[in-house]
C-alpha cells in the first residue's frame, strides 16, 4: 500500500471516477508515464495524472501531498472507500474539503485585446530574453518543419478554411520529440488563445484542429489538445489569464505579476510551456485578424 | 551504411532529454545518422527525410518511442541503440532520485540544499535580477549575472557588494564564463578539468571575444584555468572597470594561472589605466587585446598588445608553451601571405561591379573586430554598421547594406521580439539571400558561433540560405565568394570539424579566425 494525501481534484477527473460508483463494472487504470512532478495514467481511455502541489492543478490532474511509488504491472481497480480514493495499492486520504477544482475559467470575464496582447507579448519577451529559452525547444528538422507548418495553418485560420486549418493542424501535431511534441504544446496555447481572444469562430475551429490531430499523436498530448479545445486550462494559465484580462491602468504590480505567470508557464516540462506560449501568442494575432 | 531501429512502447521522457540521446549517438564511432522521437505520424515524416524510417519505424504508434540510428556497420548501430537505451534508463533513475529533493524556492534554500555550491546563475527578468544577485552574494556565491536590463547602478551597487565580499560578479548581460572546468552560458566545450599548471586565466568583457580565445586555446591544447566574463559595461567610465580589476587580482593569486589574457573592446582611458596599473603590479605575463586601442599604454606596463582576438590567443599560447610571442606573429605574417595569393585567385571570380563586403555577423565583438580590420585595408570611413566603430559610419537601416557593410545580427534592433541569432539563424538566412541579390556584392561572410546553448546546427542552417543564393547567382550568371568562420570546438555539441565540413561542401571558403577572414575580404577588395 502506499498512501498519499489528496488534497485537490479536477472536475473532469472527479466526474471520471465517481463513475466507478455508478458503473456496473469497476473502472481500471494502467501506468501510462511517470515524471520526476507527476504520474500519467489511463482510465479507460481518459488520461489523468497525479501531480503534486508545485504542478499545480489541471484539467485532468489529482494533486497529491507526495508522488506514490508508479504501477507495476497491467490494469488496476479504481474504488472508493471512505475519505480514501484506492488505485491499485495507491489510497489516497481526502477530507470533506478537498477541492474540486473547475479547468474552465469564466471565458465571459476574460476578453484579451489589443492592449492586453501587448502586455502578453513585452512578458513573453523579457522572460525569455533574460532565461535563454527558445520558445520552440526543437532543433534542427523538427524546428524547420515546425516553422514550415505554422504558417500554412495561420493562412487556414485567418481564411477560415475549415478542412485547410484540420489538415495544418495534422501536419504540426505530433512534431517534436518528446511525449507532447512541440507542435502540440504550439496548439494547445493556440486553442486556448482562440477562447481568450473570443474568436467569433472559435467553437469550429477548435473542433477542426481537434479533428485533424486526432490519432496523430501520444495519449497524453491528445488529452492535452482536448482539454485546450475545451476551452481548459491548467492552474498557471488560468493565473496569466486572470492578470492579462484585468482592465486596471498599466502599473509595474500588474506588469510584475503577468511576468510572473509568463515564467511559471515557461517552466512547465522541458520545453511545453514555451511551446504553448508561442502557440498562445499566434492564436491572438489569429484572434485579430478574425472574420466576423 | 545501415539504418537500425528499436521500437519501445510505453517509454515516456521529456523532449530535452531526447534530444540530448540523440547528440550523444551522433558523436559515436561510425553513427552517421541519429534520432530518438515518439512515432507520431509527423515523426516519422521526419524520419523518412532524414532516410532513418525502417519498416519498424514506420509501424511503429505515437505512443512508441522510436530509436533510429544510421551507421557504418550493424554492430556500430547496434551500439548506438544499446547505448541509448543505457542513457535513457539512467536518465529515468535520476529522475527518481531528484524526486526526493523538493524544488527550492529561493537562493537561500538553494544554497543550504547544495552546500558545496559556490556560484549562482542569475537568469530571471532584468528588473528582478540585481535583487536575486545581492541575494547569492550574501549567500557567499559568485554570481554570474546571465540576465541584460540591469540598470547601471544596480551593476555598481553589486559590483561594489561582490567586491566587497571577495567574490566575483559576471555580467551583466554575461554570455559566458569558464569556472574550474564548468561552462556557463553560451561557453563551449573546452576542458572537463582546469589544468593543473601553465594554464592560462581569462578575462573577457565580451562574451564572443571569450568564447574566440578560449577555442582558439582549446583547438591548440592548451590548458585554460579561468574564463572569467565581467559583462560588456565593466569597462565603461560608469562602472570603473570593478570586475576586471577583481578578476586580475583573482588569476594573479592563482598559483595554477601562468599567462593572463585580457580581452575587451578599449575601455573608458581612466578605466584601462586602472586596469592596466593591477596588471603591471602582476608579476605573471600578461597578453591585452583592447581591440582597436593602442598599443603604447599596455606596452608601458610590460604587457603585450594583441591587435586582434586571433594573436592574442596565438601569443597567449607561445607564452604557456614557453615559447616566444615572436613566433607567433611571425607565423601570423606568413599567413597573410598566403592569404594575399588566394586572395588574388578569388578575384578572378567576380564580376566588375561585384566590390562590396557584406558581413553577417551573430556575434557582437567579431563585427566590430572586423570594422576594425578592414577599416584599415580599406579605407576608415568606408566600412558601415549598424554597431559602427563611429557615428558616421552607422548605416542608414539596419536592413540595408550600403557598401562595405557589417551588420551585426545581435543587436537590439533585431533581437528585441525575437531570439538572439545564434539560436535562431532565420533572420540570417533572409538577410543572405537579400545581400546575395545585390549585385554590389562581392564578399558575404558569417561567422558560425557553437557551444552549449546556441543552434544545433548553425552551418546546416545556413547553408540552406547559401544554395538558395547560389541558385539564384546561378541564374544571373554572377558568383559571390561566400567565407565563414567556425567559432567552436570539436567537443562542441554542434562538433567544429562536422560544421566546417557541412560548409566547404556549399562551397564556402572556411577561414581559421574571423581576423583571417577579414583580411582576405579585405585583400580580394583592396
Amino acid at each position: 500500500m502506499h498512501h498519499a494525501q489528496l488534497r485537490a481534484i479536477s472536475r473532469p477527473a472527479y466526474d471520471l471516477l465517481l463513475g466507478t460508483l455508478t458503473s456496473e463494472e469497476s473502472l481500471k487504470a494502467r501506468m501510462l508515464a511517470r515524471f520526476r512532478r507527476a504520474l500519467n495514467l489511463i482510465v479507460g481511455d481518459t488520461v489523468i495524472a497525479l501531480v503534486i502541489p508545485e504542478l499545480g492543478n489541471g484539467p485532468f490532474h489529482l494533486v497529491v501531498d507526495h508522488l506514490p511509488q508508479p504501477l507495476t504491472g497491467g490494469l488496476h481497480p479504481i474504488w472508493w472507500e471512505a475519505e480514501t480514493l484506492h488505485i491499485g495499492p495507491w489510497v489516497l486520504h481526502y477530507t470533506q474539503t478537498i477541492r474540486i477544482w473547475e479547468p474552465q475559467p469564466d471565458w465571459s470575464q476574460i476578453r484579451i485585446g489589443t492592449r492586453q496582447r501587448q502586455r502578453f507579448h513585452d512578458a513573453v519577451e523579457s522572460v525569455t530574453r533574460a532565461k535563454m529559452v527558445t520558445l520552440t525547444g526543437s532543433a534542427g528538422a523538427v524546428a524547420s518543419q515546425l516553422t514550415g507548418s505554422v504558417e500554412p495553418l495561420a493562412e487556414a485560420v485567418v481564411s477560415l478554411d475549415l478542412p485547410g486549418v484540420c489538415s495544418a493542424a495534422g501536419t504540426l501535431c505530433g512534431l517534436g520529440p518528446g511525449l507532447t511534441p512541440s507542435g502540440d504544446d504550439y496548439l494547445a496555447g493556440a486553442l486556448l488563445a482562440l477562447w481568450a481572444g473570443h474568436h467569433p469562430h472559435r467553437y469550429e475551429l477548435c473542433s477542426a484542429i481537434r479533428e485533424g490531430t486526432a490519432g496523430r499523436t501520444t495519449t497524453l498530448s491528445q488529452a492535452f489538445i482536448a482539454a485546450a479545445a475545451r476551452g481548459e486550462a491548467n492552474e498557471r494559465w488560468q493565473t496569466l489569464l486572470s492578470f492579462l484580462g484585468a482592465q486596471p491602468a498599466e502599473s509595474r504590480e500588474l506588469t510584475q505579476q503577468i511576468e510572473r505567470a509568463v515564467s511559471s508557464i515557461s517552466t512547465y516540462g522541458a520545453t511545453s510551456g514555451m511551446d504553448m506560449l508561442a502557440g498562445f501568442e499566434a492564436g491572438l494575432i489569429w484572434c485579430t485578424t478574425a472574420p466576423q | 551504411m545501415i539504418t537500425h531501429t528499436l521500437v519501445k512502447a510505453g517509454q515516456y521522457y521529456d523532449s530535452v532529454t531526447l534530444l540530448q540521446v540523440a547528440q550523444t549517438l551522433l558523436k559515436l564511432d561510425g553513427v552517421t545518422d541519429a534520432a530518438v522521437v515518439m512515432g507520431t505520424p509527423a515523426n516519422q515524416g521526419i524520419l523518412r527525410n532524414a532516410d532513418l524510417l525502417t519498416p519498424e519505424a514506420e509501424a511503429a504508434s505515437p505512443d512508441d518511442l522510436v530509436i533510429a540510428v544510421r551507421a557504418m556497420s550493424k554492430s556500430e548501430a547496434l551500439n548506438a541503440i544499446a547505448y541509448a537505451e543505457e542513457t535513457l534508463t539512467a536518465s529515468q533513475r535520476q529522475e527518481a532520485t531528484q524526486q526526493s529533493a523538493p524544488t527550492p524556492r529561493s537562493v537561500s534554500t538553494a544554497a543550504r540544499q547544495m552546500g558545496d555550491a559556490n556560484i549562482a546563475l542569475v537568469s530571471v527578468a532584468g528588473r528582478y535580477a540585481a535583487d536575486v544577485a545581492r541575494q547569492a552574494l550574501r549567500q557567499d556565491l559568485h554570481v554570474f549575472l546571465f540576465s541584460d536590463n540591469v540598470s547601471v547602478e544596480d551593476e555598481i551597487a553589486i559590483k561594489q557588494l561582490g567586491r566587497d565580499r571577495g567574490l566575483l560578479v559576471m555580467g551583466p548581460d554575461a554570455g559566458t564564463a569558464i569556472i574550474n572546468g564548468k561552462a556557463l552560458g553560451f561557453a563551449n566545450a573546452i576542458l572537463t578539468t582546469p589544468p593543473t599548471a601553465g594554464g592560462i586565466g581569462i578575462v573577457a568583457a565580451s562574451g564572443t571575444g571569450l568564447q574566440a580565445v578560449t577555442t582558439g586555446l582549446a583547438q591548440r591544447g592548451i590548458g585554460i584555468t579561468q574564463a572569467i566574463g565581467t559583462g560588456g559595461r565593466d569597462l565603461s567610465a560608469e562602472v570603473g572597470g570593478i570586475m576586471m580589476v577583481e578578476a586580475v587580482k583573482a588569476l594573479q593569486a592563482d598559483p595554477v594561472t601562468e599567462v593572463l589574457l585580457l580581452v575587451s573592446k578599449p575601455p573608458a582611458p581612466e578605466v584601462a589605466e586602472l586596469v592596466l596599473e593591477t596588471v603591471r603590479k602582476s608579476d605573471k605575463p600578461a597578453v591585452v587585446c583592447f581591440l582597436g586601442g593602442k598599443r603604447e599604454p599596455i606596452e608601458a606596463v610590460g604587457a603585450i598588445p594583441a591587435s586582434t582576438l586571433e594573436r592574442a590567443t596565438l601569443i597567449a599560447a607561445e607564452l604557456a608553451t614557453g615559447g616566444q610571442p615572436a613566433h607567433a606573429i611571425a607565423a601570423l605574417r606568413e599567413r597573410n601571405q598566403g592569404l594575399k595569393e588566394q586572395a588574388r585567385e578569388l578575384r578572378s571570380r567576380l564580376s566588375k561591379g561585384q566590390k562590396c563586403y557584406r558581413g553577417l555577423f551573430s556575434g557582437g565583438t567579431f563585427c566590430y573586430e572586423t570594422q576594425i580590420i578592414l577599416s584599415k585595408m580599406l579605407g576608415r570611413d568606408r566600412i558601415k554598421s549598424n554597431a559602427p566603430l563611429s557615428k558616421a559610419q552607422r548605416l542608414a537601416s539596419a536592413n540595408v547594406s550600403e557598401g562595405h557593410s557589417a551588420v551585426d545580427l545581435g543587436e537590439d534592433e533585431f533581437t528585441v521580439g525575437r531570439l538572439h541569432p545564434m539560436l535562431d539563424p532565420a533572420l540570417r538566412n533572409r538577410r543572405i539571400v537579400q545581400e546575395a541579390r545585390d549585385p554590389d556584392t562581392a564578399v558575404l561572410y558569417i561567422d558560425v558561433v557553437l557551444g552549449y546553448g546556441v543552434h544545433p546546427n548553425p552551418a546546416g542552417a545556413a547553408v540552406e540560405a547559401i544554395y538558395e543564393a547560389q541558385e539564384r547567382l546561378k541564374r544571373k550568371k554572377r558568383d559571390v565568394i561566400f567565407l565563414a568562420h567556425v567559432c567552436g570546438t570539436n567537443a562542441d555539441p554542434q562538433d567544429a570539424s562536422r560544421q566546417v565540413e557541412i560548409l566547404q561542401q556549399a562551397g564556402v571558403i572556411v577561414m581559421p579566425s574571423n581576423a583571417a577572414a577579414a583580411r582576405l575580404a579585405g585583400y580580394i577588395l583592396k
